[in-house]
């Protein structure tokens, strides 16, 4: 078993829409394998990690296959799949003020996650744990974060909370939606670097989801291409970075670019590359 | 004299809110003692984190927010404490662009009327020059917007949020104003929207000589569009001078973290 993840042929529809959402794509990921998922807004890419984490809404129909370490998860059922999530792959989203419990003490909140998963440690123990986990995810005054509610954080210590919530049970799989889209510069590239050891230290895979190719470019092996629900391309970021084949992934990659441009000058847009027309048959 | 007058001068200008509940209760300044001159045809952005007070700096030159203290001229006219009916010279020549199109146009108003808006003001019809004809000022606009006339009898709801941001970018420049204030204008949209309204932007300010300010977070766009540069932290401007200047040789250390901190596309080539 090399695969730890390997979607064939997914499908998203949502009820009344005209088309799916996402339709038909297939990619695997490898035991410990960083893949970035980039793409423009609405072209599926969240929809993709809701899907993959079996958090759908009633209103989506999934088909086609997904499995995680050699397990179907399309048609497992809430019960099951909720044993999988936070043990054997977690999430991280981009806005971690929703993410998180308003009304609950934050380290109580990482605790849980130990807790539903673990059911012989005690207490004492797990708190323990919490707050060890929050100290390796840079929050050095754990105990105060841990008796905190998620107001009186910042931004960036919240994100940091959700990196401990999502790698305290070890999980093989953790899946980021824009995890840093919501942080300042200065902020996001602590929490990356924090992400980033986190990772390479639990041996964690990591589908990486991003409109920022720079950030996709310093955390991930490969990327795939997303574009109207479509993979378009998929590659290690390097060649995709510098040798796209698909006219879409060179445009996305020049739009990126504004440090290859000089300034004042016209940015490359697009449509200097691929005409979308054509793509809407 | 008149040659040197700036456009705007900002003199110890502070801005203080209170806050009323959690940690930190008590008086912020979001805006502490700043000193700024915009002279015209400068193209300045500023930049800065969240919180740090660059969009309530930008809101006072808009005379939108009040200065707790300090004194702000817009052609050596104060309008920090100016009556709203003394600021005609500013409402007429200064237009402002937001970050957010969604809430900063009117969902119930079609695009043909968000564009003239800004054309019934008495204060800007009361300047002479304005543009009279407003149905042809309204066709003339969202052609330097790239918008098709036929979008002016849509709704914003109906449009993409690129579009939303171009009807945005059309009424502002409709009173053809000669300062444009622009706040995050491109933080909302994708990469790929981003660029298309990028370049409207700078060919728009090069055509008009437009005196420009834009707030912004990300460095990256600044250095496209801008000629100089102020960087805040803690409602403070803690270094300032020509773009290339500033992101070559940062002085300040907070500007070198920050200019660090960007994430750069991992060169691979070899």
């Amino acid at each position: 078993m090399t695969e730890l993840l390997s979607v064939e042929n997914m499908v998203v529809g949502f009820e009344g829409a005209s088309r799916p959402t996402i339709g038909g794509i297939s990619f695997t990921l490898r035991a410990g394998q960083r893949l970035g998922l980039i793409g423009e807004s609405g072209s599926g890419k969240s929809v993709t990690a809701l899907a993959l984490m079996g958090l759908l809404p009633d209103t989506a129909h999934l088909s086609g296959s997904v499995r995680l370490a050699g397990r179907e998860l399309v048609g497992l059922g809430d019960a099951k799949m909720a044993r999988i999530r936070g043990r054997e792959m977690s999430m991280v989203f981009q806005e971690p003020m929703t993410a998180l419990d308003p009304t609950m003490r934050v380290g109580r909140q990482v605790a849980e996650v130990v807790r539903l998963h673990c059911a012989r440690t005690g207490s004492g123990h797990t708190r323990e744990r919490v707050c060890r986990m929050l100290e390796e995810v840079g929050l050095p005054d754990a105990e105060r974060i841990a008796d905190s509610y998620p107001f009186q954080l910042s931004g960036g210590q919240r994100q940091r909370v959700m990196v401990a919530m999502a790698l305290i049970n070890r999980p093989e799989l953790i899946i980021c939606d824009e995890p840093t889209t919501a942080l300042d510069v200065t902020v996001q590239a602590r929490v990356l670097d924090v992400l980033d050891r986190g990772l390479r230290e639990v041996g964690a895979a990591c589908l990486f989801i991003s409109h920022d190719l720079a950030v996709v470019s310093q955390i991930c092996d490969d990327v795939i291409v997303m574009y109207r629900g479509q993979i378009v391309e998929a590659g290690p970021v390097a060649v995709l970075l510098d040798h796209a084949r698909h006219p879409y992934t060179r445009g996305l990659v020049a739009t990126a670019r504004l440090d290859e441009v000089a300034p004042g000058a016209r940015l490359r847009v697009i449509e200097d590359f691929w005409d979308a027309s054509q793509e809407r048959r | 004299m008149s040659e040197s007058t700036p456009e705007f001068a900002l003199r110890e200008v502070r801005r203080t809110f209170h806050r009323r509940r959690g940690r930190g209760a008590g008086t912020v300044a979001a805006v502490d003692g700043v000193d700024l001159d915009v002279m015209a045809g400068q193209r300045l952005g500023i930049v800065g984190e969240s919180g740090s007070g660059k969009s309530t700096l930008l809101r006072m030159m808009a005379a939108i927010v009040a200065p707790t203290s300090g004194r702000i001229s817009f052609r050596g006219h104060r309008i920090d404490s100016a009556r709203p009916r003394d600021l005609g010279a500013l409402r007429s020549s200064v237009q402002m662009v937001f970050q957010d199109p969604n809430s900063s146009l009117d969902p119930r108003m079609k695009v043909a009327d968000i564009v003239t808006e800004p054309l019934r003001s008495p204060l800007v019809r009361g300047r002479g020059d304005a543009p009279a004809d407003r149905r042809a000022r309204l066709v003339e606009v969202l052609a330097e917007a790239e918008l098709e006339p036929d979008i002016a009898r849509r709704y914003p709801h109906e449009l993409s949020g690129g579009q939303r941001q171009r009807v945005a970018i059309a009424r502002a420049l409709a009173p053809e104003p000669d300062v444009l204030l622009a706040d995050e204008p491109v933080s909302a949209l994708d990469v790929s929207v981003r660029a298309h309204v990028l370049n409207l932007f700078v060919d728009l300010v090069r055509a008009r000589g437009l005196t420009f300010v834009l707030v912004g977070h990300d460095l990256a766009v600044v250095r496209h569009v801008c000629d100089s540069v102020a960087v805040m932290q803690a409602g403070r401007v803690v270094e300032s001078g020509p773009v290339e200047q500033v992101y070559r040789n940062p002085r300040h250390d907070y500007t070198k973290t920050l200019l660090a901190s960007v994430p750069s596309i991992r060169a691979h080539r070899g």
